[in-house]
């Protein structure tokens, strides 16, 4: 029994380095004041730890980055807690490096012999930093996305080899595979491993001239262990717990997968947003923006490596305290700023509420869809829900509104002059239209040159006189040509066989139906009204002999003129007849 | 290992060994736990393909019509198309194996996956038996092995089964599965 550790001692020298490590003498004893350096030591722990386990599940490519990281977290058995400690420690880790750096700073232990450890320290920050900037685009979502842009961008502006800077951490003038392969090499290889180095002779440093005590005659000495590992480890527990409360409470987010096409509103991580802040303040407008996002940092970077030599005299350390405490209330009076104006920003919050559906959106066609091999993204550009509104908003809503009076979702006209095409095809819709007090409004042809034309002649003189059945029975039967039936509206077979019959009897006198040729009608075609094939039809080319000829107002032809290519015009088509990916009720995704 | 079992006195003279042992003691725990929870969440992430149910995506895939599948019971090889997911990725369907179907007397179909039980290389039918083109693995047409006590592969060839529904309609679909091989016992993957 005895023998062994003699054996290993002997051997290897562990137990006298154990030895040597845990009976550290702390003067004055074991305080809760020197907690901060090992919690930051943990927090470097365990983003080693998950991210290597994270590392084993994620893919960086354009293609698979997000859907990786989609993976993990909704996927993975214990994903989304690995994915969320990781992500919250990191920001642990910012918080307690500014708490570590003002507590070295408050209690000298920056001043001399310990200069160069505060050095290592200030390259141990940067470091941190740099990890936090990489791995926030490694997703690959929207948010890591169009942020690190920024930051890439700042670094093409420095003086001189900006440019080549920019071009080399992005591999290329545009972001892509090599981004992605560029920064996760540095996130989860270089950076570690400097830290790593700089970790041990930082502690090495910290060894060698032994604990600065701010008091060291307050109490009697103690060793470090294991009353201050005690204490360190209490600590670490508390960050650790902070960041399974985060994990719990707040959840991880995903945004959608970055799209070049789609501007995001787009901001740093919150530790980082006082530097964005101070970019939007006017003096560093333009060409200036330079001195804010480069020389300025570089100044204060500067003083703080200064600090341990002027900080030897009493004046210069109250200057360094000064100086921090001025840049802490700073950092936190802009941060302050940049939330309060994204709060007060109507339109900053909108576009932030339909990035979370978008998101939200891209989960379920992920999970109840399957990512194709293009991606997520391609999920995302073919789903009518997303796009639809997108493409109506800006090629049909010049004209047509598509709004039900009484959702957010409502796009209104900018100059009401064609029908409002919300619910287009559907028994309600068509009923509207055949009603005498509704045709000729702004929602039917109130605004077109049809206002004045034959069939609201004929709805008004006419088929007023028809009893409500009838008309109702025509709308069904309309609105099953299109397969644009309700649930509770299919099984009518007996009203829409009538309402058929009506048509193929009194409508003909304009509309083809079923049967004939085109040129013979003078009114668009009701065979598969409202249906997709129509739809695509008719915004192809209205005046197609199909549908207005002629008699077409103002629409133009979106696919013979090229101004909608084929697929555009099958997600509007989609979109309006409400054909889009629903997850079935056996899915979870339901719930929602 | 804690301080009082240490040749060197403690500095703190005030210091008693009950005090110093629970300290030691919970500063112990603590750090289990300091290390045990990011390592825990990992190990479950790692461990997800040996939790994960696969998820099947589609089961019995049509393979051919039964006209095409000889007459006279010679085995002909077809692909087999389907859906493939690969972790995140669902791929359109595609070539994702091959089987051999033959007639039988009764007038039913037979498929086997065209994978040798023995190391997985592709079973050939040359004149009237198959055979596999690596370690010389002869089976008869009806799949089973020529010579087993010679024969390299450990089992019969694996037969699928067929959807009856879909055989009346005169069409073959095949519950498509690839099974482990060098095994005498017919184990399914996953």
């Amino acid at each position: 029994m005895t023998d062994s550790p003699n054996w290993l001692e002997h051997r290897t020298g562990l137990i006298s380095f154990l030895h040597e490590a845990l009976y550290e003498n702390v003067p004055g004893g074991s305080r809760w004041r020197y907690v901060w350096g090992s919690a930051l030591a943990f927090t470097f722990f365990v983003q080693v730890v998950t991210g290597v386990f994270l590392w084993m599940s994620y893919s960086p490519s354009a293609q698979t980055a997000w859907e990786s990281v989609y993976y993990i977290q909704f996927e993975m058995t214990g994903g989304w807690l690995l994915r969320g400690l990781h992500h919250y420690t990191a920001q642990m880790m910012v918080v307690l490096l500014a708490v570590h750096l003002a507590q070295v700073v408050l209690d000298r232990a920056y001043q001399a012999p310990r200069e160069v450890n505060f050095w290592l320290g200030l390259i141990l920050a940067l470091i941190v930093l740099a990890l936090a900037l990489t791995g926030y685009l490694l997703p690959w979502d929207q948010k890591g996305y169009w942020a690190t842009k920024v930051a890439t961008g700042i670094a093409g502006i420095v003086p001189v080899v900006g440019p080549w800077l920019e071009r080399l951490v992005v591999g290329g003038p545009e972001y892509g595979h090599l981004t992605l392969t560029r920064f996760f090499a540095l996130h989860a290889g270089v950076l570690p491993a400097l830290l790593a180095l700089f970790l041990v002779l930082h502690l090495a440093l910290f060894r060698r001239h032994g604990v600065k005590a701010k008091d060291p005659h307050r109490a009697p000495d103690q060793f470090f262990w294991p009353h201050q590992v005690l204490k360190d480890a209490i600590a670490c527990l508390v960050v650790l717990g902070i960041a399974f409360a985060c994990v719990f409470f707040a959840g991880t987010e995903l945004a959608a997968p970055a799209n070049p096409a789609e501007e995001y509103p787009a901001r740093p991580e919150w530790y980082f947003l006082f530097l964005f802040q101070m970019l939007k303040q006017p003096i560093f407008a333009g060409e200036n923006e330079v001195w804010g996002a480069v020389i300025l940092p570089g100044l204060v970077l500067l003083v703080l490596v200064g600090m341990p030599l002027w900080g030897r005299v009493k004046l210069g350390h109250w200057l360094n305290v000064g100086f921090l405490t001025f840049l802490f209330v700073g950092a936190a009076a802009l941060t302050i700023q940049a939330m309060r104006q994204d709060q007060a920003n109507e339109d900053f919050l909108a576009r932030e509420a339909q990035e979370h559906v978008t998101a939200e959106r891209v989960r379920v066609l992920a999970a109840g869809l399957g990512i194709p091999p293009a991606g997520a993204i391609q999920l995302l550009r073919e789903d009518p829900l997303l796009q639809g509104p997108k493409l109506f908003a800006r090629h049909c809503a010049s004209c047509h509104s598509h709004a039900s009076g009484n959702s957010s979702q409502d796009i209104v006209a900018e100059e009401v002059s064609a029908p409002n095409l919300h619910g287009f095809g559907t028994s309600g819709w068509i009923r509207g239209m055949l009603d005498p007090e509704r045709i000729a409004s702004a929602d039917y042809f109130g605004n077109t040159i049809h206002a004045e034309g034959e069939m609201v002649a004929y709805v008004q003189d006419e088929l007023s006189e028809e009893d409500p059945e009838t008309v109702a029975s025509i709308a069904l039967a309309l609105a099953a040509e299109g397969n644009n039936l309700a649930s509770d509206e299919q099984d009518r077979t007996d009203e829409i066989e009538a309402g058929r019959e009506y048509i193929a009897d009194t409508c003909t006198n304009c509309h083809r139906f079923q049967e004939g040729d085109l040129e013979d009608y003078t009114a668009p075609d009701l065979t598969g009204y409202g249906g997709d094939e129509w739809l695509r039809g008719i915004i192809r080319d209205p005046a197609h002999l199909r549908f207005y000829g002629e008699n077409n107002d103002r629409m133009p032809a979106f696919g013979t003129e090229d101004i909608l290519k084929e697929e555009e015009i099958g997600l509007l088509s989609n979109w309006i007849r409400g054909n889009w990916y629903r997850p079935t009720s056996d899915t979870p995704e339901a719930a929602e | 290992m804690h301080a009082n079992t240490t040749e060197q006195p403690p500095p703190d003279k005030s210091e008693t060994g009950r005090r110093s042992f629970i300290a030691s003691f919970l500063a112990v725990m603590a750090s289990a736990v300091l290390v045990l929870a990011p390592v825990g969440a990992g190990i479950a992430v790692l461990l997800d393909p040996l939790l994960r149910k696969r998820r099947r995506v589609g089961g019995a895939v049509k393979i051919a019509n039964v006209e095409s599948v000889p007459e006279d019971g010679t085995p002909k090889s077809f692909q087999v198309v389907q859906e493939r997911r690969d972790a995140w990725t669902l791929y359109p369907p595609e070539p994702v194996g091959a089987v051999y179907l033959r007639r039988t007397e009764e007038g039913k179909v037979q498929a086997f996956n065209a994978s040798c039980p023995h190391l997985g290389c592709f079973v050939n039918f040359v004149e009237g038996e198959f055979v596999c083109p690596c370690h010389d693995s002869f089976f008869q047409p009806n799949g089973e092995r020529i010579n087993p006590e010679t024969c390299p592969s450990p089992r019969d060839l694996d037969e699928l089964a067929i959807d009856e529904g879909h055989l009346e309609q005169g069409e073959v679909w095949v519950d498509f599965k690839n099974f482990r091989t060098g095994t005498s016992e017919k184990i399914p993957k996953a």
